[in-house]
């Protein structure tokens, strides 16, 4: 290692204390105005597989999935839903193609889901638990 | 790619900027295409009207679909599937109904629903959907030596339950109806299945009571051919199961079928079709190596059929898979004087018959396919 890289090191250290929170799990987020008190890991994960259609106590639910390249995605797929992203690849072209359920919508990144659950008092999302505020409510960490 | 378009009812509350409870109406599309390829090193031809296969090749299996779902609201929705049936370049209508979802464990659907009874019949056509470059012949070939009889789809409606505990989510559907084709009636098929499944395992089974007719405008010498299994009823029964556990891929499956047909000294008999296969595979990230076992056996010394199929899938990126399968095809006509339907008479396993040529005893295939979904 040169001693300019070295040097470095110090700084990324401190981005990534920065950036630590990216890896401090999952925050499943809905509107402020939801009534939904709280989301157990199985019901977050029924929901997003379009095995139920709404909220535990009877509502409507909309999903708003993130870009697959981003890191919350890939938690997401794998804490969550507990699959590979090959297996939910081929989830959903069966679910597509028998008519039975469609892909939430992909909305973007922490930032815009954020944005998105705003716009949608039905809306549900996840987003990096650093990137929680309080136009959102949370209704499970996943650490 | 995806595209969806909202029809906000509350739209303007939307453009200020306002939280809103609207009920949306949301249409989404999808497609996949399969280019597939195949040779096999025999003249005979293979998977007759499905494939063409011989020592020509075809591309005949290439399959290109649409799909589109209207979600009306939480209860209601929409769903249709237009796609070319193997070796037919014209795009039909594959499939489409609607559903209503009563509550959260009860739904009807009404259409033209694909038939539900297999472990891939749902989505038969969708290759990216299954490690295979065709689903195994012996259960799902349209070809009637298959148990399958060319069940493809019903045109009528089905009422669901569905639930879950802590360990599967579980349906049961009972279906009714009938389904015309350009060369077989299904006339009052009605069945069960039921289903289970977790992250790990999912498991299928199904009984369907159909009647097998010709349809009107028939060729006259197709409609000789199956005279002896016009307006007979025939009895079909599966079990299958599927896992995908720690990168190990298994999918087991046997599906029979009891079909009544007139004999050769007119009256009233039956012959089993029996189709049974194993796959099994291990996924080493993106490529997936697998083995299959396929075995079809016409009862009454009817015709028969064994192979092993060697395959690789190979996903490049999400949406995009390449396949490349060898098999080996070990075919038996029926025995002479077999007591079987006119039409499975001349066969050799799924071989075509009025072909003159036969198929030697041992046939190598092999096939290539790019499944896209889109």
């Amino acid at each position: 290692m040169s001693r300019s890289t070295g040097m470095l090191w110090p700084v990324a250290l401190f981005g990534l204390l920065l950036t630590g929170s990216v890896h401090a799990g999952l925050a499943i987020i809905t509107h402020p105005d939801n009534p939904e008190p709280a989301l157990t890991l199985n019901q977050v994960k029924r929901i997003y597989l379009a095995k139920a259609r709404t909220f535990p106590q009877g509502g409507t639910v909309r999903r708003a999935d993130q870009a697959p390249d981003t890191p919350a995605y890939r938690e997401f797929v794998s804490k969550v839903l507990g699959l590979r992203e090959q297996q939910l690849n081929a989830y959903w072209s069966k679910m597509t193609f028998t008519g039975r359920g469609v892909r939430p919508d992909n909305v973007g990144d922490d930032a815009d889901v954020r944005q998105w659950i705003l716009q949608h008092r039905d809306g549900l999302g996840y987003i990096d638990t650093g990137q929680v505020n309080e136009q959102v409510k949370v209704l499970l960490i996943v650490p | 790619m995806t595209i969806r378009y909202r029809l906000n009812a509350l739209g303007a509350a939307l453009a200020l900027g306002m939280a809103h409870n609207a009920q949306a109406i949301e249409f989404k599309w999808s497609g996949f295409l399969n280019m597939v390829g195949a040779r096999s090193n025999d003249s005979a031809l293979y998977l007759h009207d499905e494939g063409n296969i011989d020592d020509n090749g075809s591309f005949e299996e290439s399959t290109l679909g649409l799909n589109a779902i209207v979600t009306i609201n939480e209860k209601l929705s929409i769903a249709a599937q237009i796609a070319n049936a193997p070796s037919d370049r014209s795009i039909d209508f594959d499939w489409g109904y609607g559903t209503l979802n009563l509550n959260g464990n009860w739904a009807v659907k009404a259409g033209r629903v694909k038939f539900p009874g297999y472990l891939v019949s749902e989505y038969v056509r969708v290759g990216y959907a299954y490690p295979w470059i065709r689903p195994p012949e012996v259960v799902y070939s349209i070809n009637m030596a298959a148990p399958t009889m060319g069940l493809d789809a019903y045109d009528g409606g089905a009422l669901r339950y569905q639930g879950f505990n802590d360990r599967f989510d579980y349906s049961a559907e009972i279906y009714g109806g009938g389904r015309s084709t350009d060369v077989m009636d299904f006339d009052k098929m009605y069945g069960l299945v039921l289903r289970a499944s977790n992250d790990i395992v999912n498991l299928v089974t199904d009984v369907n009571w159909s009647t097998l007719n010709n349809p009107p405008g028939l060729a006259p010498a197709t409609a000789a051919a199956l005279a002896d299994t016009a307006n007979q009823d025939m009895f079909t029964a599966s079990a299958g199961i599927n896992t995908d556990w720690n990168n190990l891929i298994l999918y087991a499956e046997y599906a029979y079928t009891l079909l009544d047909f007139i004999n050769a000294a007119g009256q009233s008999d039956d012959v089993g079709i029996t189709g049974w296969y194993t796959t099994v595979g291990y996924r080493f990230g993106n490529l997936l190596p697998h083995l299959t076992y396929q075995s079809l056996d016409n009862g009454n010394g009817g015709l028969e059929q064994t192979s092993w199929t060697a395959g690789l899938r190979y996903d490049l990126g999400t949406a995009t898979t390449l396949k490349l399968e060898w098999q080996r095809i070990e075919p038996e006509a029926a025995r002479a004087g077999a007591n079987v339907p006119v039409n499975l008479q001349n066969q050799s396993g799924l071989f075509a018959n009025g072909v003159d040529v036969s198929p030697s005893d041992e046939v190598d295939m092999l096939s290539v396919a790019v499944n896209f979904i889109f």
